[in-house]
């Protein structure tokens, strides 16, 4: 968990390495967009194997793939945790009863906690949805180089400040896991017991003096990094560099792909004025079938 | 001849200060020359050189007065990237600079920010990868370089552009010898080769000296001296005065009234002989020293025991130690020695007991290894063991978690580390506000603080000061005499030399040596597989007279010694 | 110690997404049994197959209507057709294999039939345009459809939708098919609009009754003689208001051109109209109607003329304790030389929410008449009779809450002799049997059970088709 070098994006000769950055950031915000438009759990489900199936065509390897599983079971059963127990919507099923309402005191307040079945649905379909996208990230993330990255979205007319700063946190993110592991490494060394005191105060203080030691070195090498970069050519006053290009084929790969989030868009559209009553177009029946399976 | 570099009456104030890091500075480097400026921390040595490719004022900020002229270009004129075509800067931890997957995109970056075309950016690219010794890993992926290889893409990534000048800011301070000889390697052939006029910033002067034509020397952002190697060599106490080292040869030569212009053991010792008739063979009686301790008998039983130690990361076949038996007695100062990757943190790891062994044993105070109070450690970046508010609470910390000493954890003995280590006046301050030698004393203050029986220290030393380095391994020095035992890796043979009573040296996860620092450094063939050198005075000692030494004053006093009334130089004192 | 983290993690995971995968795509669990673990009372029927059909809302007992689902055999007995709550239409082999499972998409599944030479399933839908759907038994694929929106009018915006409600077939193949749209206004007061539809077995429609205009009255049930010769319907409006179609009961002639006969049935207090929603139906010969009403009449007419050849009260209104209650009249079914008709839950005449004082005598019970009004055999169940399937002498009957006893105990798929009214084997099930089927050859039966909650909270049962077949001894 804290080998920086699990994080670290490397090169590779995967399909996925070669893609141009641009096809794969576009690839990531239309999936994205995708996994919010779409709620049949069957369609999330199958789009969230498509996310994993891309790691298996990036060769991931078996500490990435440790990264990705437990970040995905933690989405997946802390929201199913959460949902079980609040879910609010009806219908809601009981399936458990963890705190009867007719326990003194805490029963009455609470009401009784309960876990609902829908809710556990619900939570497993929504960290389908987190999954996905974290999932997608962490490919681009581990297959792109950072410089790529910050090239692609300077194409893409983002300020300077933004991605330049977008990209830092990506180099320096897997760094600073490594060295919270070294930071907490060191507190053990002191005889550290941060539940020595369960205080919210104590928790607080704890949480800081963690910090401190990262967000100094953190600091300390943002700033050598900007030097380096700049010292290298890279700023303000550079008129556009070479930019990589833009295969023909990527672009109308994306293009194809815009054009399905936009007719995934309207499909949803017509759903919903279909669901709410407000136009049904009785010759696309067939379509309202298959949205109400796969949207 | 034109200067390549000139600096007018520069000085320079950051931002939110008040006194200028740089105080009026005039200085001049002509082209081919290889420059090594130097001074205590936060001199502003660092300072100057920002300044010779605009990052500072553009990037910084602040009042910059006088002028700096690059290849007769005002660096106020051009902005840092047209400046770069010139000037190219390379920074001291390559893991800050370095932010492409492949060496070769590293490279490629400085071109592709010129507008260069892919056709005409690859040929620059390899020929710079030509350069620095890297051309066979151009597609290697850049977190498969060693440390060294890291800081020559570093300097690869600014030399493609074919800058006229090359800028360094500590570049070996965070290398292990290996790396720093490959790395010097380098800037001595682009520098006798392209004729690029180099400019380092560097503690470690004893490595870098040789290198250089010219120093100059900064404290308190003046100027105080400059001038050619050859003269710096004569020029120890002002050296001295600011705590900076010398090669050890020169400080020999120096100490024996004899003028040298070299930093090289045969030199050094040609320069000697001229005036003292120093016998080709040691004369045994005259062999004095500040008397050294003797090795502690091992009557006391051990504080660590480890029996057949082995232990691997990730793959079981890729051992990181291979059975390592080893032992550490009461009031002991071992100097763990050996290249990155040979095991020597790890083994500090499994002392210290935050790994387990996979194979063999290793008790400390005859309990298998834990995190306990028995162990202290200092990581090898003090700044990750600072996380209280100021140096009181810091140095208290682990006492208080232990519910000793007053509230705060302060004892007698917390205050005695304060005044040792320097610290006074600066306890109410917040650590990582501090210098960085503060830093690493205000660590070791807050692990000594619960006086562990067995302390570890991993690189300490790393781009410190000989004064400060000196400081520590005294205190540690004295806190082994108390019992206390110690057990210290460091890259440093001439610290090691000095100060350690025994030489553990690694290599490749075994222990290959393990004794008195004379035997160990005597054995040419291990510290060459090892990727070690011995310690400039040895080599001056067996040179001169066929002995065996192991500080300058050993040296200095034997020659003196044996050659009461040989010598026909002026008198030193005088 | 690494190791054995990873491994743990990646079978963590592994399960996880199982689980998912498993719960989303529903796979079900199909279970067979022996004889001897067959679950029956008697060993006389064997479970085939158990399968969970999907996950559906869980009602309790304060719910009036109840979740169900569809179920028949094909008339050959090799098949069995099931139209689940989820929106499925599945074909079960009699064996209990899977041969086809289709999503219908948007409408809600409200009528279920094999065509009357087992090659098609009809299926019909409430929807936007109230579909009556052919589906090939060979694969589900889509024969023709036919839909009802011409004649009833949709409103989307108050999803108001028409649908296929009833199904039937004649010895010839026709398809009867009664299409229903329900309106409840603001003001409280409820709009009927209906049609019976007439349909060759290729989905042509060859008659509508009435022919240019809707019914204005509940019809959600007819009959069909074998001969095709006679349709028969009743009436169930909750509202006392005029209608053009105000009779309780009609009879057709085949081609739905033209009413035969219709009769008015009296009102008995405390009721203030008759309704029979689950009636009528017609011995096969085409001689006999009958039908059954809710305030516990049941009747036999003559269909040529439409006489009442005879009445009975299965179950009577009472007063006790100031309050009128009665079990409700539910099914009526022809079956042979014998007239079977079942009565529903007790329930509180002034609001069926209320509690009753004591149980009707005659609630959830089966009551066999012989032709002649001769009360054969009764048999009182514990549970609410959701519905009564019949062949051969055998009726099927899905038993399902008692919302009086609340006892759970009672749920089951049960299997009776007609008249003799005994036993032949019981299959409990944990939640309510909502729906039951039986082979023509009573060879098989099956039934769909749902979950309930109670009123402690926990859910009993789930969503679950069993299928039995009878053993060989």
């Amino acid at each position: 968990m804290y080998d920086r070098h699990v994080w670290e994006a490397t090169p590779g000769k995967t399909l996925l390495h070669k893609t141009d950055v641009r096809t794969k950031m576009v690839l990531l915000i239309l999936l994205a967009a995708m996994v919010l438009i779409v709620d049949s759990p069957r369609s999330l489900f199958l789009l969230f194997c498509l996310a994993l199936g891309l790691h298996v065509v990036a060769r991931s390897s078996p500490g990435r793939w440790r990264i990705l599983m437990v970040f995905i079971l933690f989405g997946i059963w802390g929201s199913m945790t959460s949902q079980a127990l609040f879910y609010t919507r009806e219908p809601r099923t009981i399936i458990a009863c963890l705190l009867a309402p007719t326990t003194p005191g805490i029963g009455a307040l609470t009401g009784g906690v309960y876990i609902y079945r829908e809710g556990l649905e619900y939570g497993a379909v929504q960290a389908l949805r987190s999954g996905t996208m974290l999932t997608l990230g962490l490919l681009i993330n581990w297959t792109s180089d950072p410089r790529q990255l910050l090239r692609s979205l300077l194409s893409w007319k983002l300020p300077y400040e933004l991605g330049f700063m977008l990209i830092t946190g990506l180099r320096f993110l897997p760094v600073i896991f490594q060295e919270t592991g070294v930071v907490l490494t060191a507190q053990r060394l002191r005889g550290f017991n941060p539940f020595r005191a369960l205080s919210p105060q104590h928790l607080i203080q704890t949480a800081f003096q963690t910090l401190f030691p990262i967000l100094a070195r953190t600091l300390r090498r943002a700033a050598t990094l900007a030097s380096s970069v700049e010292s290298r050519g890279f700023g303000r006053e550079t008129p556009q560099v070479a930019l990589p290009v833009w295969s023909h084929q990527e672009r109308f790969f994306c293009h194809t792909m815009l054009l399905a989030v936009c007719g995934l868009v309207l499909l949803k559209i017509m759903d919903a004025l279909q669901f709410n009553g407000l136009y049904y177009v009785p010759s696309c029946r067939g379509l309202y079938d298959l949205m109400k399976v796969w949207l | 001849m034109d200067s390549m570099i000139q600096f007018c009456n520069v000085s320079f104030t950051y931002k939110h200060r008040s006194t200028p890091s740089v105080n009026n500075v005039s200085l001049q480097v002509l082209p081919g020359e290889i420059l090594l400026l130097t001074g205590a921390t936060g001199c502003g040595k660092s300072t100057l050189l920002k300044m010779l490719n605009g990052l500072i004022p553009h990037e910084s900020g602040g009042k910059l007065a006088g002028e700096i002229f690059v290849n007769g270009q005002s660096t106020r004129d051009f902005a840092v990237a047209e400046m770069s075509r010139t000037v190219g800067m390379v920074f001291q931890n390559p893991d800050d600079q370095i932010f492409s997957t492949t060496v070769f995109d590293e490279v490629a970056f400085v071109l592709e920010n010129m507008g260069m075309t892919t056709a005409q950016i690859e040929p620059q690219v390899k020929e710079a990868l030509q350069l620095v010794g890297l051309f066979d890993k151009a597609e290697a992926s850049v977190h498969a370089l060693s440390g060294g290889q890291k800081q020559r893409l570093a300097v690869a990534a600014v030399l493609a552009a074919k800058p006229r000048v090359l800028a360094l800011d500590e570049p070996i301070s965070q290398l292990d010898p290996q790396g720093a000889v490959e790395l010097l390697s380098v800037l001595r052939q682009l520098n006798a080769n392209l004729g690029i006029t180099i400019i380092i910033v560097e503690h470690r002067l004893h490595e870098v000296l040789p290198l250089c034509h010219k120093v100059a020397i900064m404290d308190a952002g003046k100027l105080i001296w400059q001038g050619k190697c050859e003269e710096a060599y004569g020029r120890q106490e002002l050296f001295a005065a600011y705590g900076l080292r010398l090669p050890q040869p020169v400080t020999i030569c120096h100490q024996l009234g004899v003028a040298v212009s070299s930093a090289k053991v045969s030199e050094a010792v040609a320069a000697i002989r001229q005036r003292y008739a120093v016998p080709y063979y040691e004369v045994l009686a005259a062999a004095t020293a500040p008397g050294r301790p003797e090795d502690l008998p091992a009557k006391l039983p051990a504080v660590v025991t480890a029996r057949s130690l082995s232990f691997y990361y990730d793959n079981p076949t890729q051992l990181v130690l291979k059975e390592v038996d080893f032992t550490l007695f009461p009031g002991q100062f071992i100097a763990l020695m050996g290249n990155n990757g040979a095991g020597k943190s790890t083994l500090l790891h499994l002392i210290g007991g935050l790994l387990k062994p996979a194979a063999g044993e290793i008790a400390v105070l005859g309990q298998e290894s834990a995190v306990s109070p028995a162990v202290g450690m200092v990581l090898q970046n003090p700044d990750f063991m600072l996380f209280n508010s100021t140096v009181r609470e810091e140095i208290g910390f682990s006492l208080q978690q232990q519910r000793k000493g007053d509230a705060a954890g302060w004892t007698g003995y917390c205050q005695l580390l304060i005044d040792k280590l320097g610290l006074s006046g600066l306890e109410k301050e917040f650590p990582l506000a501090l210098s960085r030698g503060q830093r690493l004393r205000v660590a070791i203050a807050a692990v000594l603080s619960c006086r562990p029986p067995v302390l570890l220290l991993d690189e300490p030393t790393t781009g410190q000061d000989i004064g400060h380095i000196e400081d520590i391994a005294l205190l540690l020095k004295e806190y082994t005499r108390q019992g206390g035992s110690i057990v210290f890796c460091t890259h440093d043979t001439e610290v090691a030399a000095r100060f350690a009573d025994r030489i553990v040296v690694m290599h490749q996860g075994r222990i290959v040596a393990d004794g008195a620092p004379a035997a160990i450094f005597q054995d040419q063939v291990m510290l060459k597989t090892s990727g070690l050198k011995p310690p400039a005075v040895l080599l001056t000692a067996q040179a001169l007279y066929n002995g065996t030494a192991l500080t300058v004053e050993e040296v200095v006093g034997y020659v003196r010694q044996t050659c009461l009334g040989s010598y026909t130089g002026e008198n030193p004192a005088s | 110690m690494q190791k054995i983290i990873m491994t743990g993690i990646t079978l963590l995971f592994i399960c996880t997404l199982g689980l998912l995968a498993a719960h989303i795509f529903g796979m079900n669990n199909h279970v067979s049994f022996s004889n001897k673990q067959s679950g029956t009372q008697t060993g006389a029927y064997g479970k085939v197959m158990e399968t969970v059909l999907g996950q559906i809302e869980v009602y309790n007992y304060q719910r009036m209507g109840f979740n169900k689902g569809f179920i028949c055999f094909s008339p050959d007995s090799r098949f069995l057709a099931v139209g689940s709550e989820t929106g499925e239409v599945l074909l079960y082999t009699t064996k209990g294999s899977l041969v086809w499972r289709k999503n219908m998409g948007l409408g809600k599944l409200t009528a279920l039939e094999f065509s009357s030479d087992g090659q098609s399933v009809l299926v019909g839908e409430t929807s936007q345009q109230g579909w009556l759907f052919s589906l090939r038994v060979k694969d589900g694929s889509e024969q023709w459809r036919q839909a009802s929106v011409r004649e009833l009018g949709v409103n989307i915006k108050e999803k108001t939708y028409p649908g296929i409600v009833a199904i039937r077939t004649d010895a010839a193949g026709m398809i009867y098919a009664v299409a229903q749209r329900y309106i409840k206004h603001a003001d409280g007061h409820n709009e009927y609009v209906g049609r019976i539809y007439k349909f060759t077995t290729d989905g042509k429609r060859v008659e509508s009754f009435p022919g240019d205009h809707n019914l204005d009255s509940w019809v959600s049930w007819i009959s069909v003689a074998a001969a095709g010769d006679k349709a028969a319907f009743a009436t169930a409006n909750f509202d006392v208001a005029k209608y053009k179609y105000d009779q309780n009961i009609y009879c057709l002639d085949g081609n739905l051109n033209t009413v035969l006969w219709s009769n008015y049935i009296d009102v008995v207090s405390p009721y203030q109209n008759v309704t029979m929603r689950t009636s009528t139906d017609i011995t096969p010969d085409g001689r006999y109607i009958t039908g059954v009403a809710s305030d516990g009449r049941c009747f036999l007419f003559d269909s040529e003329q439409g006489q009442e050849v005879w009445r009975r009260s299965i179950s009577q209104p009472q007063k006790i304790g100031g309050v009128y209650i009665n079990a409700t009249g539910n099914y009526s079914q022809l079956l042979g030389e014998y007239a079977v008709f079942t009565t529903g839950n007790t329930y509180n005449r002034a609001n069926w929410q209320l509690p009753t004082p004591v149980e009707h005598p005659n609630s959830n019970s089966l009551f066999v008449f012989d032709l002649q009004g001769k009360l054969m055999n009764n048999y009182k169940f514990g549970g609410m009779i959701e519905q009564i399937a019949a062949s051969n002498k055998l009726a099927a009957l899905a038993i399902g809450r008692n919302v009086r006893s609340k006892d759970p105990s009672v749920h089951g798929l049960y299997i009776v002799t007609i008249p003799e009214t005994q036993l032949v084997d019981y299959a409990a099930t944990s939640g309510p049997c909502v729906a039951v089927a039986i082979s023509a050859d009573g060879q098989y039966a099956a039934g769909i059970e749902a979950p309930l909650q109670l009123d402690d909270g926990q859910v009993i049962g789930e969503y679950k088709l069993t299928l039995l077949a009878k053993t060989q001894r």
